[in-house]
């Protein structure tokens, strides 16, 4: 059987990388003896799959991955072992079976992201909320990415807006083209004049199906 | 552990931020309420190569079972963290509670290498401590170093508060006791170090001082402190089996060097390679008996979801009960798809019965040892082994499915000639012809070999302590030499950088007259030194050129009989005459038998269990 695990990782975790995660994940199944499915070959290792890589210093409430089990175990039964043996700072959400054969990395449509910058000053704020309608209202934007080339953001962006003093946004994450919500982030502080700091945390990945967009967690795969 | 906001921010703007901020599963927190001994344990080196240090984890484990006492971990930082440290002014913490380094009680060092002298005064300087033991006052840590090098420790005595030689397990408890006392009835450091001078196997360097004779060597270690043992005795756990060992390590979030459940299954070594310090220092050879090991096993695997298990000695091998205890825990743990590994398994000793439990769950290569590469030079270095049963060893290797080797050698040995150099080569391509002597239904896949030259370097508590390492320029000219020879297909050859041993060759027997250039050289930019990147010799050069220090009078120069050592007044237990004695055997090529067959009255034969059964016998 095959399951769709949600989980959430906050803290000093979140500085690991993505082979780390799963590195992670693999021993905590390991340690809460749940009867997991392994390769076959000179190295066997637990057949499991992330639906997308998180970046180096960014925390979720929303992300997800696929293990096989070689046994039957209830859903319920894995994410309460599997939260007694990892630490605090990654926490299961949810567990739930895969009915089909969808792969769960190749039903990534888009994610969203909560961006919190860390102000200087009050008014700050405003001016990031400008730059934020002003991306929003824009049909291109022009902006350079993590190795400094530039590209037409825009239509990765789905939606951008202000959530109180946090950037919300949901930006396309498939494999025909995807954002980094930290392109968006120095592409508005750029616009607003501003040099600051800012966190990071992934909130839910969705899919679309019949042209609507679901987040992964009540998608049956 | 808890930090700033800016802090937080400068952590994305180094390699691997998950080396400073700890979490990871299995870490001690306690209540600082209720500690009274803050102990900072120290690794002079990366956390990747920290982590995976058997030593630290275990002391680790052993501090925090002490009620009252807290040890947390501290790493050297590397490079580009070093610099937000100093531009930022944060001092070096720790990665449980975020300590900085000044604030605790005893901040404890491990010494793993020579090459992380750079490291320790980097630590001490990041961590707000002064860095030498005569400044430091009431207030500050006491700092003590242990580990390998405390064989020697002279160079960086003038760092250190004390230093223990030997097994850390039961003195440290007592250190740590006695320091809770001390703290309690208000805390001064003289005082503290008087007392702590007179448990066994502590060493208290500024109660000693060396007296030179004009040529530059050693007249005398003098006694400067009354109370003070003349010499210092090493320190050897009472019962290894019983005592306390890894049970609920950390498990680190990021890869280490040693990424598994590493088990300590027996200590010392009973074969007497003569250029091995290991070998020496940490005799007598002691058991932990197999259902020790594997109550160890369960527990661990527990605890940490690894998938391999590590079976940790100087030689895996000569371990009595390997057999029993390899099959044991290829049983029990083969279910729960976790795979046994022996490291350090001598060739003779590899048998194929052995090769075939342990490639049960995952396919290793071979990795050998040979260390010389003729039979002359092997037995110089009493490395008892023949090309035959080397030969015989990978043949039945390759049949079981193997197809890769590592082979381990030393260049610049004693009495080395270009001969015993061909005969690396030589070695080499037997075992290649080995290879396709296997016929091909048995044999798997491509061969490949890799060939890995080292140095060598002479060091305290050794056969070879009185020798003469070969220069740089001869060491280069050797590896360049056999690189020529080397030129064969699907063979790899790596050899060690010799400006490094150079320098690691001048500490492993030098004196304090040292120490002010390993200052020099720190303020100068020297750190991470055991990486080939950041290492500079003429760094080194020029702080010994400052201080008027002739490196080659301590790596080059071979010593007479009587010198007296730097380290006189250490004793390791090993007798200066069984030394000698053996030091001169290996000039006539005369081998020594392994302990197991002949005691050879090294100087431990009045404890050593190995000794004890042939006088019963």
């Amino acid at each position: 059987m095959k399951l769709i695990i949600k989980y959430s990782r906050h803290g000093a975790v979140k500085y690991i990388s993505h082979l780390d995660m799963q590195r992670t994940f693999g021993r905590a199944v390991r340690r809460a003896g749940i009867p997991a499915e392994y390769s076959q070959g000179f190295n066997p290792h637990i057949v499991m799959s992330f639906a997308s890589p998180l970046s180096v210093g960014y925390e979720t409430d929303g992300d997800y991955l696929e293990l096989s089990l070689a046994r039957e175990m209830e859903p319920e039964k894995v994410r309460d072992a599997l939260n007694a043996a990892l630490p605090q700072e990654l926490r299961i959400l949810d567990v739930h079976e895969a009915t089909g054969t969808k792969k769960l990395m190749a039903q990534n449509e888009s994610a969203s992201y909560r961006v919190k910058i860390h102000f200087k000053n009050a008014q700050d704020c405003d001016k990031i909320r400008n730059a934020a309608e002003k991306v929003r209202m824009a049909r291109e934007y022009a902006a350079k990415d993590r190795k400094g080339r530039e590209l037409d953001i825009r239509p990765l962006i789905l939606e951008i807006g202000m959530d109180g003093d946090e950037v919300r946004l949901l930006l396309k994450n498939a494999s025909d083209g995807a954002l980094n919500p930290a392109v968006v982030a120095n592409a508005l502080l750029l616009e607003a004049g501003l040099d600051a700091e800012y966190s990071v945390c992934r909130t839910e990945c969705y899919t679309v199906a019949n042209g609507e967009r679901i987040p992964f967690q009540e998608y049956s795969f | 552990m808890p930090f700033n906001a800016d802090f937080e921010q400068s952590l994305m703007k180094v390699e691997k931020p998950a080396r400073y901020v700890g979490g990871e599963l299995n870490s001690v927190m306690k209540d600082p309420g209720e500690v009274e001994v803050n102990f900072a344990l120290g690794f002079a080196d990366t956390y990747e190569v920290g982590m995976s240090h058997l030593g630290i984890n275990i002391l680790y484990e052993v501090i925090n079972a002490l009620p009252g006492v807290w040890a947390q971990r501290v790493f050297c930082p590397w490079t580009d963290m070093i610099s937000v440290l100093r531009e930022s002014g944060e001092p070096l913490r720790s990665l449980e509670g975020g300590m900085p380094l000044c604030d605790f009680d005893i901040v404890g060092i491990n010494l793993s290498y020579e090459m992380c002298y750079s490291n320790v005064l980097a630590m001490l300087d990041l961590g707000r401590l002064p860095m030498l033991a005569r400044d430091r006052g009431d207030g500050d840590p006491v700092v003590i170093g242990g580990g390998a090098c405390t064989v020697n420790p002279e160079p960086v005595a003038d760092f250190f508060d004390l230093f223990v030689l030997g097994e850390g397990e039961e003195v440290t408890r007592e250190l740590c006791l006695l320091f809770a006392r001390h703290k309690k009835e208000g805390f001064s450091r003289a005082a503290f170090l008087r007392e702590a001078a007179k448990l066994e196997g502590v060493y208290v360097p500024s109660f000693y001082e060396p007296v030179y004779n004009t040529d530059g060597t050693i007249r005398e270690v003098a006694v400067r402190q009354e109370g003070a043992p003349p010499v210092v005795k090493k320190r050897i756990v009472e019962n290894f089996d019983a005592e306390q060992t890894i049970k609920k390590p950390v498990l680190p979030y990021i890869n280490t060097v040693h990424d598994r459940c590493t088990l300590e299954i027996m200590r010392g070594c009973p074969r007497g390679c003569r250029f091995c310090q290991a070998g020496f220092a940490m005799r007598p050879v002691r058991e932990r008996r197999a259902d020790t090991v594997r109550a160890a096993a369960r527990s661990v695997i527990a605890a940490t979801g690894y998938d391999e298990i590590s079976l940790s000695s100087l030689s895996s091998g000569d371990y009595s009960q390997v057999d029993e205890l390899v099959g044991g825990l290829v049983r029990e743990f083969s279910d729960q798809r976790v795979s046994v590994s022996l490291p350090s398994l001598r060739i003779d000793s590899f048998e194929k019965d052995l090769a075939a439990e342990l490639q049960r769950v995952r396919k290793t290569g071979l990795t050998f040892a040979p260390e010389a590469g003729s039979q002359r030079l092997r037995d110089v270095i009493n490395k008892n082994i023949s090309q035959d049963e080397i030969i015989a060893t990978v043949v039945r290797a390759f049949e079981s499915g193997v197809s890769s080797v590592k082979l381990y050698f030393m260049i610049g040995l004693p009495t080395e000639t270009m001969e015993d150099l061909d005969g690396i080569a030589d070695m080499v391509k037997s075992i290649r012809e080995a290879f396709y002597s296997v016929p091909k239904e048995k044999r798997r896949g491509f061969l490949n070999i890799t060939v890995s030259a080292s140095c060598f370097v002479p060091k305290a508590c050794t056969p070879f302590m009185w020798e003469a390492q070969d220069t740089v320029e001869t060491l280069g000219q050797k590896q360049q030499y056999l690189r020529g020879k080397l030129k064969i297909k699907g063979v790899k050859f790596n050899y060690h950088d010799a400006a490094t041993s150079f320098l690691e060759a001048v500490l492993a027997r030098g004196d304090r007259r040292l120490a002010p250039a390993l200052l020099m050289a720190y303020r100068n930019g020297a750190v991470m030194d055991a990486w080939y990147e950041f290492f500079s010799l003429e760094r080194y050069m020029e702080a010994f050129r400052a201080c008027g220090i002739d490196p080659a009078f301590y790596a080059n120069r071979e010593r007479a009989a009587g010198e007296v050592m730097p380290f006189e007044h250490l004793d390791c237990r090993i007798g200066k005459a069984f030394l000698r004695r053996e030091r001169d055997r290996a000039y006539e090529g005369v081998t020594t038998q392994e302990c197991r067959k002949q005691c050879h009255a090294c100087g431990l034969q009045d404890i050593c269990g190995l000794a004890k059964k042939q006088v019963n016998r």
